[in-house]
């Protein structure tokens, strides 16, 4: 056993999923059409800045009758530059995995962009700018891949209303979106009794936790008495995801009973802390499945333990051995898997799967069969193997999602 | 289309929203921009002045071939370029307009090759831009790489270490991400000194993600103050883009041992539960580089930001158990309404030199609760030689905040006035 840490069983496992992740980075393939040892690629990320070349590209067009493709505000534009002569732009590729790239090279990427921005844009270091492997990729695209890994922490639609997340997004830089529980700590939908609001872009989300809007329509959710399930409450929470990074932390506090039907004495238990954080990596793969994504993390949540008091209007620690009772950590190392069908017409797969495992808690598994590019019917199962007296043993969910605007 | 009309849609139905979307895009029905090809430009004015010569041999002008050429196209709406003016600027800074009659004149192969672009250019600066009547709304690369310019200064570094002694600091081992660690939360209105935190964290060009440690007393000029806001271990998550930014945060008194460093006074503390915030920023160029002009702002770029802050305080006291362990008992805590501030703060940063460094940078914050209650912070750095910068900070805050204790006796908790000078490495 690894001194005080590990099971030597888990230590293995670890081990084993550390070589998984990394080791695509020691085998990989010399890529083509762009030699990567010789180039330098990164998309980018900076508004202002990507503005400005979605304008040179349009301006260009102007000029030129239209000689080249516009460029479209979910495109990816990626600039390469060559690790031999740094001062200068290589190409300019925009465009979609599903769609195609335009690559525009030479001296035209020079009369596109003019000097200032073109050397403004060289400093890839000084602004949002992210790794792109997309001109050292052997095959064209690898969509049902792309798909997966902007998924992960982004979305692929405009405007998608569900039962478990909800958002609008202005453009492919940041929006609003609502979601009830979070599924990478086991808790979806009901099972960790908050709801996040806030703002989200691909870089990062923040925002506030509150009830679960289900409690605040119907005033409880009535199948569960206070103690047996997790109170809501009211805090904040911030993720963010960097290369193949992830992490998020929230917390809250609540001073007041959360709902108003809770009696005098009733405990009321709720996650006053979580955090988690992963690292990501996709594999394209055959056998029925185009691709998966891993994610390799660990993920810890904290459950408070208040009760209402006797005047029934505010909660006060629940007392134990004369001193407040000690909250309950729950959590530990965390394996998710996630996988997709081939592309349907290049927008979304017909169906897509989750399977993940948090220790100390349980199990998650999800299936979705989307039905078309906008209606798409998730079925979430968690089966708890660390029962506390706020769980349930196990949960089945059957949701909906109806997406507009797919990129 | 669709993308569209959705938009348009949505935005109708959430009224207010719109003014948290970025301009997506910036049509204009011109192109303006200054030629950078010196061949092309010196033979597209060869070819005008031949051809002004030949319709009047004592034609009297100040254009040379050596000029720089400054080009105007309208855009039609159903798409094409045509010239709409062309422009020269001599060595002398003086600003000619060349003939449209002889521009027609010339052949237009070579004024297509002009609008066509196809050599290299560059965008007009601000002063060519006020000379040339260029119409139609401009997102200027000069303007936005100063935004910028402001914005990385009081955000991180563009050097490799930037180290203040009690301010913040950066290494950027890898240039896409830096350590950071950052005394006190000066943009919640605490800095170093008011508020006995660090964060330790990675920042990003767009975020920062830090944990929180209590660290000890620093110092404090002035007097007439209580004790800083103490504090523990949490974290929090930061972000800055163009035009809004923000941060959320949190602390919890669970997590302290017995050896922690001490509380400056077990009876009262007071710490900063949780803190959220969210900010508008825009940015104008300021300043003069007349050298002449005295007392003067150089040139450089200010930055507002108009916000507000969710500052949940919480007071109690503190005492070590029979187990040796840190406990805290709650006694109270500010109220939603209380917790709500204004923020309004200005950054300013003097233009950065090519081995990114800001001869100056200076900023002032205003933090103004519902009920009146708040607080000042003016901040100056100078950077004296290129791996060296002084930096000045005063905090004041003109009202504590009032707790009741259990037993109803009050309790004012002021902060007081704080200086705090430092200095900072950069290499």
């Amino acid at each position: 056993m690894l001194p005080g840490i590990l099971p030597l069983r888990w230590f293995k496992l670890v081990l084993l999923l550390l070589c998984v992740v990394y080791g695509r980075h020691v085998f990989a393939q010399v890529p083509e059409p762009l030699d990567q040892r010789r180039f330098d690629a990164w998309s980018v990320g900076y508004t202002p800045y990507r503005l400005m070349v979605e304008n040179a590209i349009s301006g260009y067009r102007s000029v030129n009758n239209d000689a080249i493709p516009p460029v479209e505000p979910q495109d990816a534009v990626v600039l390469v530059q060559s690790r031999v002569n740094t001062n200068e732009l290589y190409q300019l590729w925009y465009g979609t995995s599903a769609g195609g790239y335009t690559v525009i090279s030479g001296d035209e990427v020079r009369w596109i962009l003019g000097e200032t921005l073109q050397e403004i844009l060289l400093e890839k270091n000084q602004y949002y700018s992210i790794e792109s492997r997309v001109p050292f990729l052997t095959r064209e695209s690898q969509p049902v891949l792309d798909y997966l890994e902007r998924k992960t922490h982004w979305t692929r639609t405009d405007f998608e209303i569900g039962i478990e997340r909800s958002g609008y997004y202005f453009s492919d830089q940041g929006g609003i979106y609502y979601q009830w529980g979070e599924g990478l700590l086991n808790r979806p939908y009901n099972l960790m009794g908050l709801t996040k609001i806030g703002i989200a872009t691909p870089a990062f989300k923040f925002g506030i936790l509150t009830n679960q809007f289900m409690d605040m329509v119907t005033g409880y959710v009535g199948y569960r008495s206070y103690g047996e399930r997790l109170a809501g409450a009211n805090g904040g929470f911030g993720s963010f995801t960097f290369n193949q990074y992830s992490g998020e932390f929230g917390f809250t506090r609540n001073t007041t009973p959360p709902l108003e039907d809770g009696q005098p004495g009733d405990p009321v238990n709720y996650i006053d802390f979580y955090s988690l954080g992963t690292m990501n990596t996709g594999y394209e793969v055959s056998a029925g499945i185009e691709a998966v994504r891993l994610r390799l993390g660990a993920a810890v949540y904290r459950v408070a333990h208040q009760q209402i008091d006797s005047t029934g209007t505010a909660l006060v620690d629940q007392i134990k051995n004369g001193e407040p009772a000690d909250p309950t950590y729950s959590g530990g190392l965390l394996l998710r898997v996630d996988f997709a069908t081939p592309l349907v017409d290049g927008n979304y797969p017909k169906f897509e799967g989750a399977v993940q495992y948090l220790t100390g808690t349980g199990l998650f598994i999800r299936g979705t069969y989307n039905v078309n590019s906008v209606f798409s019917i998730p079925v979430t199962v968690v089966a708890m193997t660390n029962k506390a007296s706020w769980d349930a043993q196990y949960g089945a969910f059957l949701g909906f999602r109806v997406h507009l605007g797919l990129n | 289309m669709r993308r569209y009309l959705l938009n348009i849609m949505v935005i109708s139905i959430l009224t207010g929203i719109p003014s948290l979307i970025p301009a997506q895009s910036t049509y204009s029905n011109s192109l303006s921009w200054s030629v950078e090809d010196r061949d092309f430009s010196r033979e597209f004015l060869r070819n005008y002045l031949d051809e002004l010569y030949t319709q009047d041999p004592t034609a009297d002008t100040e254009i040379q071939e050596t000029d720089q050429l400054l080009v105007q196209v309208q855009i039609g709406p159903q798409g094409g370029a045509t010239l709409e003016e062309a422009t020269v600027v001599s060595r002398g800074g003086a600003y000619n307009t060349l003939s449209a009659q002889v521009l027609d004149s010339l052949d237009q192969s070579q004024v297509q090759a002009l609008v066509q672009r196809r050599y290299a250019w560059d965008y007009l600066s601000g002063q060519q831009l006020n000379k040339v009547a260029v119409t139609g709304e401009i997102i200027n690369v000069f303007q936005e790489r100063n935004n910028k310019q402001v914005r990385d200064a009081f955000w991180w570094t563009h050097r490799r270490m930037n180290l203040g002694a009690l301010s913040q600091g950066f290494l950027r081992i890898i240039p896409k991400w830096a350590f950071m660690y950052e005394f006190g939360r000066q943009d919640l209105g605490y800095p170093a000194g008011v508020s006995k935190t660090t964060n330790v964290g990675l920042a990003t060009e767009i975020f920062k993600v830090f944990a929180t440690f209590p660290v000890p007393y620093l110092f404090e000029i002035g007097g007439g103050g209580n004790a800083p806001l103490e504090g523990s271990y949490g974290g929090g998550l930061k972000f800055d883009t163009p035009r809004f930014g923000g941060s959320v945060s949190f602390q919890d008194m669970l997590w302290r041992s017995a050896d922690d460093v001490a509380v400056a006074d077990s009876e009262n503390v007071v710490y900063n539960e949780f803190a959220g915030q969210v900010f508008y920023s825009f940015t104008q160029r300021i300043g003069t580089d007349d050298e002449d002009a005295g007392l003067h702002i150089p040139v450089g770029s200010m930055r507002i930001k108009i916000g507000v802050s969710y500052i949940q305080m919480v007071y109690g006291n503190s005492y070590i158990n029979d187990a040796d362990e840190f406990r805290y008992r709650e006694q109270d805590r500010t109220d939603r309404l209380n917790n709500i501030q204004a923020m309004l703060r200005a950054e300013y940063a003097s233009e950065m030199n090519e081995r990114y460094f800001n001869a100056w940078k200076f900023m002032t914050q205003l933090n103004v609760g519902v009920t009146g209650a708040g607080g000042v912070q003016i901040g100056l750095s100078r950077t004296l030689i290129e791996w060296l910068s002084v930096d000045l900070m005063t905090a004041f805050y003109w009202s504590g905040i009032e707790f009741t204790r259990p037993d109803n006796e009050p309790y004012n908790w002021n902060p007081g006035w704080y200086i705090i000078p430092t200095v900072s490495i950069n290499l």
